[in-house]
């Protein structure tokens, strides 16, 4: 009895509030139409909940980590730098090391920056692992231990980006070596943006600079191998008030499904770049001569050929310092065309 | 914030009764009867027109009032926004219109307890008996002093009573434990738990121990905003059905057709409240794409998934009473249960074997007392405070102004689509310093 009275004095103070409603339902009519359409395709059934699985698009967060990862910039169009923003090396007191001119069995202090590309969710233990290659393409990678863990927070939160410090020992064989960072995450959004190479050579302007480094088919079956020059660099970037953020709706009801959202944000950010920053944007100009031998080589499973790249200006006012970055693309027999790896060459005249 | 939130938790206040199923039908007929009166005295008087837009008026205004019990005066706020770490269990079958909403939802048991763990009658050992032939914990209820472990699915658990859910000192006494003494708590029966994985052929009463997590659906929002939409629809259905049925029932004279106006306003009106609230049930928004380029899909939650949740903490009063986070704002998963020999879940195993590998810091005898060992206690609650950090550091009011700076919205590499900062000059010197 409390609870009909109840109902009956409540059914006075929905009375009252109906003509508000009515506008809402105005405004709601077109999404009554859509759930009115989409009961009619389901046949007046809710979808299946199968006692297996929930899906919980909306709620179900993964984090992901990611550093300046050339393949995976490389896979979307991007041109890339093989001289890695993400990695940085330091003598043990702290200054700053050209990774081209180190010393042979010395202790450096290799630095690794991880973002996180989620805004959601963090990585409590991220693992870490650094390797180090012989300067060149598609080298066999050598881990440097051990493997290091750090907490990465959310985007834009206190700890993203985190640093996670390796102390590498170089090898006791003199030459030029790369490195190699791979962040390990299991449930990670985006696995592919995960391993990040720094490859850079500096060689001084001789008319013409010389480099060599091998090319190295570490796949199990022969392939083309084909080398491209660029002058990429990273962009300078504008100032943030130049940067427009599209507003979001605040209201989950304004929304809908599958509109705007971060994935249009993320979509039209990319677009952008690939417009600014796309591969085969940054041409070798008419005032550097690029010239690589062999542009084009098969090889052998595990096999490795020396490639010499001779960079020359055909501007003798030229000074300072110039990077080029030399690709490799591996395609096997009727498979596709892959980055294999690249390296950065600097070219100084003082 | 692409959870969705339609509900609203209110202060409990003592004397005050959250809405329940057990009120649904006497509250649905007294916001009915005003209309249904007013209805029935005009079709009385010939007055038909203003029959069916009574009908009309009093569908909508039940809808409403029904709404907004559900929506704003079903849920008892508990502790504010909270996190938990535990595993998903079994995913109950199949809900229909008759569960009343579209809500997502599942149970989870939390770490680091174990299957056995789970209560396998009701809990005489927490709840004191109660009086006369009132089911247990029945308001106002009292538990025992001091309060005991609850019945154990293999018995192991009472033998610790630091490990029983209630009264782990952790997550299963912040979140799990009954602490509304003037609301019920009632056993419920095990095919609707799953602790027996809603095996419906099992009968008997359970005390529920597990975290219920709902993620909210739409549809009492929805049956509220199109409620002058189904008034219309319920009202010129059952003129339709009255008129139908008048021509049906006519070939058998007058009183076949007042009969047939009868049998026919009230299927029409039945069918029509049958449609929008399909209508209501599938009219979800969908989800907004948060996912960046290049993420991969998302998969699903499945029993035993490892997981940490966020959530509004309430009491929800519709069923017989348990505690629950409602809405369910966001869940990660994890499945390495070790990351470097640092343990990422942690369960405490009373046959743990003296050869067994306990995680890092912790011995085999740890392990076999679980949260009556200081060191697994400890090192339970580090695990559930590094995931807790890693969900909730979203809602910090502070990150999240900071993620919509101009110079967080990259997404790529920042130093590919990124910006500046406004004070900061541009960079010569190495980007790691």
């Amino acid at each position: 009895m409390k609870n009909f009275a109840s109902g009956f004095l409540c059914f006075f103070k929905a009375c009252a509030e109906l003509p508000r409603l009515v506008l809402t339902a105005i405004h709601q009519f077109p999404a009554f139409c859509r759930g009115l359409a989409k009961a009619c395709r389901c046949c007046f059934r809710r979808p299946a909940r199968d006692g297996c699985c929930i899906d919980l698009t909306g709620i179900l967060k993964r984090p992901d980590p990611m550093i300046y990862s050339q393949y995976w910039l490389m896979k979307q169009g991007l041109s890339v730098t093989w001289d890695n923003p993400d990695i940085q090396l330091f003598e043990t007191g702290g200054i700053a090391v050209d990774p081209s001119k180190l010393q042979r069995a010395h202790d450096y202090e290799v630095v690794v920056r991880c973002w996180n590309n989620s805004y959601d969710a963090g990585v409590p233990v991220l693992p870490v692992h650094l390797s180090y290659l012989t300067f060149g393409i598609g080298t066999t990678t050598t881990p440097v231990p051990p493997p290091r863990t750090t907490t990465l927070g959310v985007k834009a939160s206190p700890t993203c980006p985190a640093f996670v410090k390796f102390l590498w020992r170089t090898p006791e064989v003199a030459g030029h070596y790369c490195l190699q960072a791979h962040l390990a995450c299991s449930d990670d959004a985006n696995p592919e943006n995960n391993v990040g190479q720094k490859n850079v050579l500096v060689g001084q302007m001789h008319s013409p600079a010389r480099f060599t480094f091998p090319v190295h088919n570490d796949a199990t079956v022969p392939r083309i191998f084909e080398l491209e020059a660029d002058m990429y660099r990273l962009p300078d970037l504008p100032l943030c008030d130049q940067e427009r953020v599209p507003p979001q709706p605040e209201n989950p009801r304004e929304r809908r499904p599958r509109e705007g959202g971060r994935f249009a944000e993320s979509r039209a950010r990319w677009d952008k770049a690939l417009r600014e920053q796309g591969y085969r944007n940054f041409p070798v100009t008419s005032d550097w001569r690029v010239t690589i031998r062999p542009e084009r080589l098969e090889l052998r499973p595990d096999e490795a050929r020396e490639v010499e790249v001779e960079i020359e200006s055909t501007n003798a006012q030229f000074r300072g310092t110039q990077a080029f970055n030399i690709h490799g693309f591996a395609t096997p027999a009727g498979g596709p065309r892959v980055l294999a790896g690249g390296v950065t060459l600097l070219v100084e005249n003082a | 914030m692409a959870f969705r939130q339609y509900t609203r938790c209110y202060i409990h206040t003592p004397g005050d009764k959250p809405f329940n199923r057990d009120d649904l039908l006497g509250f649905a007929l007294g916001a009915s009867a005003p209309g249904l009166i007013t209805a029935i005295l005009a079709f009385l008087a010939g007055a038909n027109l203003i029959g069916f837009i009574a009908i009309a008026v009093q569908y909508a205004a039940t809808i409403v009032a029904i709404a907004d019990r559900w929506l704003f005066h079903r849920l008892v706020c508990l502790s504010g926004d909270q996190c938990a770490v535990g595993r998903v269990d079994p995913i109950e079958k199949p809900a229909t219109l008759g569960e009343f909403d579209n809500d997502d939802y599942f149970d989870m048991r939390l770490m680091p307890h174990r299957h056995n763990d789970e209560y396998i009658a009701p809990n005489f050992g927490f709840f004191a008996p109660p009086s006369g032939s009132d089911p247990l914990a029945t308001p106002p209820w009292k538990t025992n002093s001091p309060p005991r472990p609850g019945p154990s699915a293999d018995g192991k658990t009472e033998q610790t009573k630091s490990n029983d859910i209630f009264l782990d000192g952790l997550q299963g006494s912040t979140l799990i434990r009954p602490t509304l003494q003037d609301l019920p708590y009632n056993p419920v029966e095990i095919g609707t738990t799953p602790v027996h994985g809603f095996n419906e052929k099992e009968n008997g009463l359970v005390s529920r121990c597990a975290l219920h997590c709902e993620a909210e659906g739409n549809f009492w929002q929805a049956m509220r905003d199109y409620a002058p939409l189904l008034g219309t629809a319920v009202g010129v259905g059952a003129a339709a059905g009255a008129a139908a049925g008048c021509a049906l029932g006519g070939f058998f004279g007058p009183i076949g057709c007042i009969i047939g106006a009868i049998v026919g306003a009230i299927a029409g009106a039945i069918g029509a409240a049958g449609v929008g609230a399909n209508t209501a049930f599938h009219s979800d928004p969908g989800d907004y794409n948060d996912a960046n380029v290049g993420d991969t899909p998302l998969g699903r939650l499945a029993p035993n998934d490892m997981v940490v949740v966020y959530g509004t903490h309430v009491y929800d009063g519709f069923h017989e009473g348990w505690h629950e986070f409602h809405p369910l704002k966001a869940v990660m998963r994890f499945n390495d249960m070790f990351v470097f020999g640092r343990h990422q879940y942690l369960e405490w195993d009373p046959d743990f074997p003296d050869s067994g590998l306990p995680p890092t810091g912790l011995s085999a005898d740890d392990m076999r007392r679980g949260l009556d060992s200081p060191a697994f206690k400890a090192a339970a609650q580090a695990v559930r405070d590094q995931w807790c950090i890693a969900i909730s550091q979203r809602f910090d009011p502070a990150i999240r102004q900071n993620q919509e700076k101009p110079e967080h919205r990259w997404t790529a590499h920042p130093a590919v689509d990124g910006c500046r900062p406004n004070e900061s000059p541009p960079s010569s010197a190495p980007p790691i310093h």
